[in-house]
């Protein structure tokens, strides 16, 4: 039909005013976001700072490589191991989200509810932690004199303790006071890794390696069973009568 | 007044209450013991077999040095040491432990051993190893030591009434030397630094809270707006963070000094501190240099403890109290600042810094406030005063001033 | 369009919060009732999905209360929720978009439209932490609708408004209910009088009452009375019957009160409201009888 002839049309009948607009509307189902589109979703909602304390601590070593050739290897190293702690932090507190602004109850009731929220916080920001940790691994790599697996070690022992300790403490404890206890963890335990290396330097030794081997397991495996534990909560409120 | 410590005791109570500052105190309580005992742990070990545990090494070198003390450090004392360690064929590290001549002639002197060959073979000289001394060598102990000390206070860059100072304290030092077995200070001297720094820790998250915690609660509304709540509860959370920080770190110190001396045993209190550290230029015995220390420690601690109470008063959370007052006490110590320079100066009067022995009795510096030659010792806990005089009015203001909405 | 709950139990140790509930709701705007700790917020949660029941079921259209699919015709605004401080008002409900599913577009046409209708366009790109208390509770109605959810669970959602606001919200959910099933819990009685098709009453986690507002006051006419008399008579009839209303007049003074038979002399019956009937269920009237 030409344009011409719209136009005439137009001139010639009353268009009618439409009838049940809103049910008609309202009837209609909207297409539904993907699963996928949710993750890319969350990757936005995860805070800045987040992102660039990460980034800053890999521009820390790349700068400090480059340019404080006085500063040792070990050092460069134990200084990394209890920075890493915070990286950690800024994780848990991502987590810990919902649950310190109160918004638990109402992402609960939620499409993709609270579980979901939390699984899908957890896997971006354990991916995104693994290629920072793997980065730094490689930077420090062609420095440190040892290998990659003993390098991770001493970078993962500091990082995975207050991972494992601060969801274990999120299991426990209800709601504001948990990011300020997580908070007091990731200092703490930082503060020890400093200590640590001025009094134990032996711990950095070759023979010494299958202690920490054995501790990065052992907490390896306590964070995924708090990780397990802590999804599991989130289907439920826990505490209802507050 | 009565109103004030009941204010005060509430405070208290409040501090208490909390999950989160009884798990630290008991967290730092159980360092505080288990630190000077962590040493202990474990054995010696020579070709993969363990020969003693570390403790049964402490009460074997305790008893030789038991039967040394009061003996004069002098010419007969070092020839004796020369003539043990000159049976001994050359190793180093725990390889010497496995050497029959080491157990018999020379360990029984090993106490010594440790002070002579730091002043002998001093900033790298390894020409004046002991096996190698001269008669003349061995009776100029003393003037060797001397000679050493002049040298580094000429590299200074201090005024030359600031080096006469340094000279005439060490001037001061009362010579021969007696030795005398000292360990349960060694380790006090050891551990009191990270002892102060776990401290500091416990004091940040106990007093976060202090005026953050009301923010995050909403009971500013109430406390701002009640009869005392612009006047006596501030200082009354004053009071109680500095008096918590006191009361804990007498608590800590004592506690350090009675399990060093528990375990290592009371001796040695009036050695003279060189035998800790034989270039240590300050007139103290072994006990003295403790009280010092422990005193420059204490009024580092309080200096954290008004820093905690200043940005507890401006800060929403305690969260961000604990994550700044952390990096201030733990990221100085992951630095090396050029010594000899004024930058040096002020990097030993962070409260990490403030706590640590090297800086409060074994660096050779002053501090010059018109004209005056202050010792570190004595211009830390000063500074530490003076800057919590200027800093806890801010802190009190903050909180009076505070804006709700 | 059904919601089934079906002997619908929640237990701790020895209170039982939630005692059998079974109820079939259809379109419309169902008022919950109760006291305080009658179980009201116990019972949306388990409708929500966010507690998990110790026994029975929920069930909308034949799916379970932990389906997706439930979730997704489902609108919830809980009686206290917490915020993203950092977060614009277009911003939460975005977020709260991206949670029910939506696409990007949809969710922006919703938002802005849903903004309107409570009034907040003009603050959308301001910070939540701004807003007041009325604010935040539209905000939080706003973003129940999100997903033009068939269930719409509201646990005191008046709570903070102003009047204006509350006749325009009653009017907004009395339009939702004619597609909806509206479930609101509310201690604001005259909110259930001005809406609610049916009523609910809840004590110590059992529904106890239900039907509309002319069958549920039924249960108390001719049990209200007013009477107007001196002090001391006051005092004594105040000790012994629930009062619902007392004014001083000239030396004497007016009491409405309920009792299940004429407590003085002057006492004449009247008219009851639910008002009436909420201090009729919530005290212990049955200890005066």
């Amino acid at each position: 039909m030409n344009k011409r002839m719209k136009a005439q049309l137009n001139a010639v009948f009353d268009i009618p005013a439409p009838t049940r607009k809103t049910e008609f509307l309202q009837s209609i189902n909207y297409p539904k976001s993907r699963g996928f589109d949710f993750i890319l979703v969350q990757i936005g909602y995860i805070r800045k700072r987040v992102w660039i304390i990460s980034c800053l601590l890999v521009m820390t070593v790349l700068i400090s490589l480059r340019f404080l050739t006085d500063v040792s290897s070990l050092n460069l190293i134990w200084i990394v191991s209890s920075v890493l702690p915070f990286v950690s932090l800024t994780m848990v507190t991502e987590i810990a989200r919902s649950a310190s602004y109160n918004m638990a109850e109402l992402e609960m009731s939620c499409k993709h509810n609270f579980a979901g929220i939390v699984l899908v916080r957890l896997g971006i920001l354990s991916c995104f932690n693994m290629v920072v940790i793997g980065m730094i691994i490689l930077l420090l790599l062609s420095e440190a004199g040892f290998g990659v697996f003993r390098l991770g070690v001493y970078l993962l022992v500091p990082f995975m303790l207050t991972c494992s300790l601060s969801l274990f403490v999120l299991n426990r404890l209800h709601a504001r006071e948990t990011t300020y206890i997580c908070g007091g963890i990731s200092c703490f335990i930082g503060m020890v890794n400093v200590l640590f290396f001025n009094q134990y330097h032996m711990v950095y030794s070759d023979k010494s390696l299958s202690v920490p081997c054995l501790v990065l397991i052992i907490l390896m495996i306590w964070a995924v069973r708090e990780s397990v534990k802590l999804i599991r909560k989130t289907e439920e409120l826990q505490w209802n009568l507050l | 007044m009565r109103s004030f410590f009941d204010l005060v005791g509430f405070e208290y109570k409040k501090i208490f209450k909390r999950k989160g500052s009884i798990i630290t105190l008991v967290i730092i309580a159980v360092l505080t013991v288990v630190c000077p005992v962590l040493i202990l742990i474990g054995n010696v070990y020579i070709d993969g077999e363990p020969v003693e545990t570390y403790y049964q090494a402490m009460i074997k070198d305790r008893e030789y040095a038991r039967v040394l003390s009061g003996r004069y450090i002098d010419e007969t004392l070092v020839r004796e040491v020369k003539e043990a360690y000159s049976k001994v064929p050359s190793a180093e590290g725990n390889e010497l432990y496995s050497i029959p001549e080491y157990q018999e002639h020379a360990r029984p002197y090993s106490g010594v051993y440790y002070i002579l060959n730091t002043v002998y073979t001093a900033y790298g000289n390894r020409a004046r190893q002991i096996i190698t001394l001269t008669e003349d060598e061995m009776q100029s102990f003393y003037q060797i030591r001397h000679g050493e000390v002049l040298n580094w206070i000429d590299t200074l860059h201090i005024s030359s009434k600031s080096k006469d100072k340094l000279i005439q304290l060490d001037s001061e030092i009362e010579i021969p030397f007696v030795y005398s077995y000292s360990d349960a200070y060694w380790r006090f001297f050891a551990i009191m630094s990270s002892t102060g720094i776990f401290g500091a820790f416990a004091v940040a998250v106990c007093l976060a809270p202090m005026f953050a915690g009301e923010y995050g609660t909403g009971a500013d509304q109430l406390i701002l707006s009640s009869k005392f709540g612009k006047n006596k509860i501030i200082t009354a959370k004053l009071f109680t963070g500095v008096s918590f920080c006191a009361v804990l770190y007498l608590i800590m110190i004592a506690l350090t000094y009675l399990v060093c001396c528990g375990i290592y045993g009371f001796d040695g209190g009036n050695a003279p501190v060189q035998l800790w550290a034989p270039f240590c230029i300050y007139p103290f015995t072994m006990w003295q240099a403790a009280a010092v220390y422990s005193i420059c420690i204490l009024f580092a601690a309080i200096l954290v403890c008004t820093l905690t109470l200043l940005l507890s008063s401006i800060f929403k959370s305690p969260f961000g109290v604990i994550i700044i007052i952390s990096l201030l006490i733990f990221v100085p110590m992951m630095f090396r600042v050029p010594s000899n320079t004024v930058l040096m100066n002020l990097y030993r009067l962070l409260p990490s810094n403030m706590m640590s022995d090297w800086a409060v009795l074994i660096e050779y510096t002053t501090y010059e406030v018109f004209g005056i030659t202050i010792m570190p010792c004595v211009f830390m806990p000063l500074f530490a005063v003076l800057t919590t005089g200027i800093i806890l009015p801010f802190a009190y203001r903050a909180f009076k001033n505070h804006q709700i909405g | 369009m059904e919601l089934v709950i079906d002997r619908l139990t929640k237990q701790y140790q020895s209170k039982i919060a939630a005692d059998r509930i079974s109820l079939t709701l259809t379109k419309g705007v169902y008022g919950l009732l109760g006291a305080n700790g009658a179980g009201k917020t116990t019972l949306m949660r388990m409708l929500c999905g966010v507690l998990k029941p110790t026994g029975g079921e929920v069930k909308f259209n034949g799916i379970d209360v932990s389906d997706e699919g439930y979730r997704d015709a489902l609108g919830y605004l809980p009686q206290d929720f917490g915020y993203y401080p950092e977060f614009t008002a277009r911003e939460f409900l975005y977020y709260m978009a991206s949670l029910k599913g939506l696409t990007k577009q949809r969710a922006k046409e919703k938002s802005a439209e849903l903004l309107e209708i409570v009034s907040l366009s003009n603050m959308a790109k301001k910070k939540i932490k701004t807003f007041s208390g009325g604010m935040k509770q539209r905000l939080g109605i706003a973003q129940a609708l999100l997903n033009n959810p068939q269930i719409l669970i509201l646990d005191e959602p008046t709570a903070g408004l102003d009047p204006k606001e509350r006749i325009r919200f009653r009017n907004l959910i009395s339009q939702l209910g004619g597609e909806k099933i509206v479930l609101l819990s509310t201690h604001i009685v005259s909110d259930i009088e001005s809406i609610a098709n049916v009523v609910l009453i809840m004590k110590e986690g059992q529904i106890i009452h239900r039907g509309s507002i002319g069958e549920i006051i039924k249960v108390i006419d001719n049990k209200i009375y007013e009477c107007t008399v001196d002090n001391v008579t006051a005092k004594e009839l105040m000790g012994m019957y629930p009062v619902i209303n007392v004014r001083q007049e000239n030396g004497t003074i007016f009491l409405r009160l309920a009792a299940d038979k004429i407590p003085c002399e002057s006492a004449v019956p009247v008219q009851a409201t639910l008002e009436d009937l909420y201090l009729y269920y919530f005290s212990e009237v049955e200890d005066y009888a």
